[in-house]
C-alpha cells in the first residue's frame, strides 16, 4: 500500500486521503471532542480527603465515573464503537501520576487537566481545520499525530486491546471487528506520521560511554 | 551599580551556599510503563523529542519499556519530574513519578 502520509518536495507534508478515510476521520474527531470538550472542570477529584484512610486505588476511578454521565451519550454513527464513555477511557488519557498516593495524583491532575485538555482541544482544532487539506505544515502534522495517538488511546481501551489480543487471527464474527479495522487503520495512519517526523527530530549525538546512562540509572532498582 | 552584596555578611554567603551543596534535594524518577495500545515508533519519537535522546537511547528505552514492562525515563528535582510527567502524559504516554 503507498504512503498517505509523505514529505513533499516544497517541504510540507502531503496527506493522500481517499475522501472515504476522511469522513471515517471526521466521525471519530466528534467522538474525541465529546471526551475533551464536554467538561470545563475536572472530574471532582478534589473532593478525595487527603488523610483518610479508606482511601485505595479506586477512588480516583469513582470520581472520574461520577463526571462520566455527563458526556456518556458520546458516540458515533459512522463507526461501531462501544457508546459509553466508561472510567477506564478518562484513566487513560489522564492517568495517575503517583498511583501509591491516590489524593496527590488528584490534586496533581486538577493541576494539569486544563492544560492537557486545552491542548487537545487545540490539536483537534486543527485537525478539523485540515481535514480535508492536500498538505500541511510540521505543526499541524504534530497536531495529527496527537490527534491520532489519543484517538486510539480512546479506541484501544475501549476495545480492551491487549498485546494478547492483537496477536490473534482477526475473527470477522467478532462484535467488534468494525472498530478493530477502524483501530488498526489509525495506526497505520499514525506510524506514518511519526516516520515523517520523526525523519526531521535534530540527530542527537550519543553520549560518552560512562554517562550515556545517566538517564535510565534507575533502572528497576 | 552598587553591589548587591555590599549589605550582607559575606560568611552568611557562604555558610547559605555550603549548607545548599550539603542537603541535595531528594531525587525523584520518572517511569513510563508499557501499554497495548502506543506505537513502539511513537514510544521513541516521543523520547527523542521531549528528551532530546539520541534516536539509539530512546530505541533502547523504548525497548525497556516494552519488554521489562516499564524503564525509569528522566529524574531530577520532584519539580522537574511533575514537568516531565505533564508532558508524557500530554502525549498519551503512561508516566508516573517517585521518589528514587
Amino acid at each position: 500500500m503507498r504512503d498517505s502520509v509523505v514529505r513533499l518536495p516544497d517541504g510540507t507534508i502531503g496527506l493522500r486521503l481517499v475522501e472515504r478515510e476522511r469522513s471515517i476521520l471526521r466521525a471519530l474527531l466528534g467522538d474525541l471532542r465529546e471526551i475533551v470538550g464536554a467538561e470545563a472542570d475536572p472530574p471532582g477529584l478534589t473532593e478525595l480527603e487527603e488523610t483518610g484512610d479508606d482511601e485505595d486505588a479506586n477512588a480516583a476511578g469513582e470520581a472520574t465515573a461520577a463526571a462520566d454521565e455527563d458526556v456518556a451519550d458520546a458516540e458515533s454513527d459512522d463507526v461501531e464503537l462501544v457508546d459509553v464513555l466508561t472510567d477506564p477511557v478518562l484513566i487513560r488519557l489522564y492517568p495517575d501520576a503517583r498511583p501509591d498516593d491516590p489524593a496527590w495524583s488528584a490534586r496533581f491532575r486538577d493541576m494539569i487537566r486544563g492544560d492537557l485538555d486545552d491542548a487537545r482541544r487545540e490539536n483537534l482544532a486543527v485537525v478539523e481545520d485540515t481535514l480535508d487539506a492536500r498538505s500541511i505544515d510540521d505543526d499541524q502534522a504534530e497536531a495529527w499525530l496527537h490527534v491520532l495517538n489519543d484517538l486510539r488511546l480512546v479506541m484501544g481501551t475501549r476495545l480492551d486491546i491487549t498485546e494478547e489480543r492483537e496477536a490473534e487471527p482477526f475473527d470477522a464474527e467478532d462484535p467488534d471487528a468494525a472498530a478493530m479495522i477502524v483501530y488498526a487503520y489509525t495506526g497505520w495512519l499514525e506510524g506514518q506520521f511519526v516516520d515523517v517526523l520523526a525523519a526531521v527530530l535534530p540527530e542527537i549525538p550519543e553520549p560518552a560511554d560512562d554517562q550515556a546512562e545517566d538517564a535510565s540509572a534507575g533502572d528497576d532498582s | 551599580m552598587a553591589s548587591p552584596y555590599l549589605a550582607v555578611d559575606p560568611s552568611t554567603v557562604l555558610e547559605d551556599v555550603v549548607e545548599s551543596r550539603l542537603v541535595p534535594a531528594p531525587r525523584w524518577i520518572v517511569i513510563v510503563w508499557n501499554d497495548p495500545v502506543n506505537l513502539m515508533t511513537y514510544v521513541t519519537y516521543v523520547f527523542r523529542k521531549l528528551f532530546c535522546y539520541s534516536e539509539a537511547h530512546a530505541q533502547e528505552l523504548m525497548l525497556k519499556v516494552h519488554n521489562d514492562g516499564r524503564a525509569v525515563v528522566s529524574g531530577g528535582t520532584q519539580e522537574r519530574c511533575e514537568y516531565d510527567v505533564q508532558r508524557l502524559h500530554a502525549h498519551g504516554l503512561w508516566a508516573t513519578m517517585q521518589p528514587e
